[in-house]
């Protein structure tokens, strides 16, 4: 082992720290969930109104709840299970992603635009 | 000493067992539980191309590090995790490479294997920012990942060095090519 080891380790985690920090302070209560499809969004519904969304294409399915102000993945049939295992959301930014079936919910702030542009493939 | 003919026969077998312990590594490492973020892996396969990194050319290890992120995506990936994996693992590949080439004196294997792992996991940020266009997403996940990528390059680094160890004299290394 050689001295810079320790220094890049402990640079790496200043960094971390650092970002971490950053992303601490710039968060605030998200009043607007965003659902998008093949980096396009497909849906904006408002974070306060309780429902659940279900998200079908061909024989992909994604069931997404929002209940009591945070969203959540309730059920999915991809392969990895990760969106479901994704602790609850409330704070703009914060998103819960379906990589294997390319599905993303996105917590916006009031002043958020929906990115009804958003550029396609 | 083995003829030239051995040698590349060796290489060949070498090459092709390395992919195939690459390939398994990072099979089953999705079932050793971690903390539930995606992307957070402990890069097992990582070890094989250290060690490759050590005893083949770069075009050699290349051909490792490609065929075995390739396979994978086959046998239990999709075409966006081979993307995600791809980014990743040439990233990692071409900067643990550099470093060999020119920072040895800096670091040991241990840290070329956390740097390594702070590339990989930086270049899935970007792709993953990319992939659902939003990098306020993306910087997220970016502190959790660079954490996870000392731990785990950490980890990786010590057992890639004690292969090197048990390694020391194969008639594959025709020289010593680094001083870890």
């Amino acid at each position: 082992m050689r001295k810079m080891d320790g220094v890049v380790a402990i640079i790496f985690l200043l960094m971390a720290a650092a970002l971490f920090g950053y992303n601490l302070t710039h968060r605030e209560a998200g009043s607007l969930v965003e659902i998008a499809k093949d980096g396009q969004v497909v849906q904006v519904e408002r974070l306060s109104v309780d429902q659940t969304i279900r998200l079908e294409y061909d024989d992909q399915t994604n069931l997404i709840e929002i209940e009591d102000g945070v969203v959540s993945m309730i059920d999915a049939n991809c392969r990895d299970q990760l969106c479901v295992h994704t602790a609850p959301l409330k704070t703009v930014g914060r998103a819960i992603v379906c990589l294997p079936h390319r599905v993303s919910v996105v917590i916006k702030g009031e002043g958020d635009q929906p990115e009804m542009d958003a550029i396609s493939e | 000493m083995p003829s030239v003919n051995k040698i590349k026969l060796l290489q060949f077998t070498t090459m092709a067992l390395m992919i195939t312990i690459a390939m398994v590594l990072s099979y089953f490492e999705r079932f050793i539980p971690l903390i539930n973020v995606p992307g957070v892996k402990l890069g097992l396969a990582n070890i094989v191309t250290l060690l490759a990194l050590y005893l083949f050319d770069f075009k050699q290890v290349f051909i490792i590090v490609v065929l075995r992120v390739i396979l994978v995506s086959i046998f239990a990936g999709s075409p966006i995790s081979l993307l995600y994996s791809m980014s990743g693992g040439l990233v990692s590949l071409v900067g643990m490479k550099l470093l060999l080439m020119g920072a040895t004196r800096l670091f040991s294997l241990v840290g070329i294997s956390i740097i390594g792992a702070f590339l990989h996991n930086s270049a899935q940020t970007i792709v993953l920012g990319l992939l659902i266009n939003s990098f306020s997403i993306a910087r997220v996940y970016y502190p959790i990942l660079i954490v996870a990528a000392v731990v785990t390059g950490f980890l990786t680094g010590l057992i890639g060095r004690q292969f090197m160890k048990q390694i020391e004299f194969t008639p594959l290394k025709g020289k010593r090519r680094y001083n870890f």
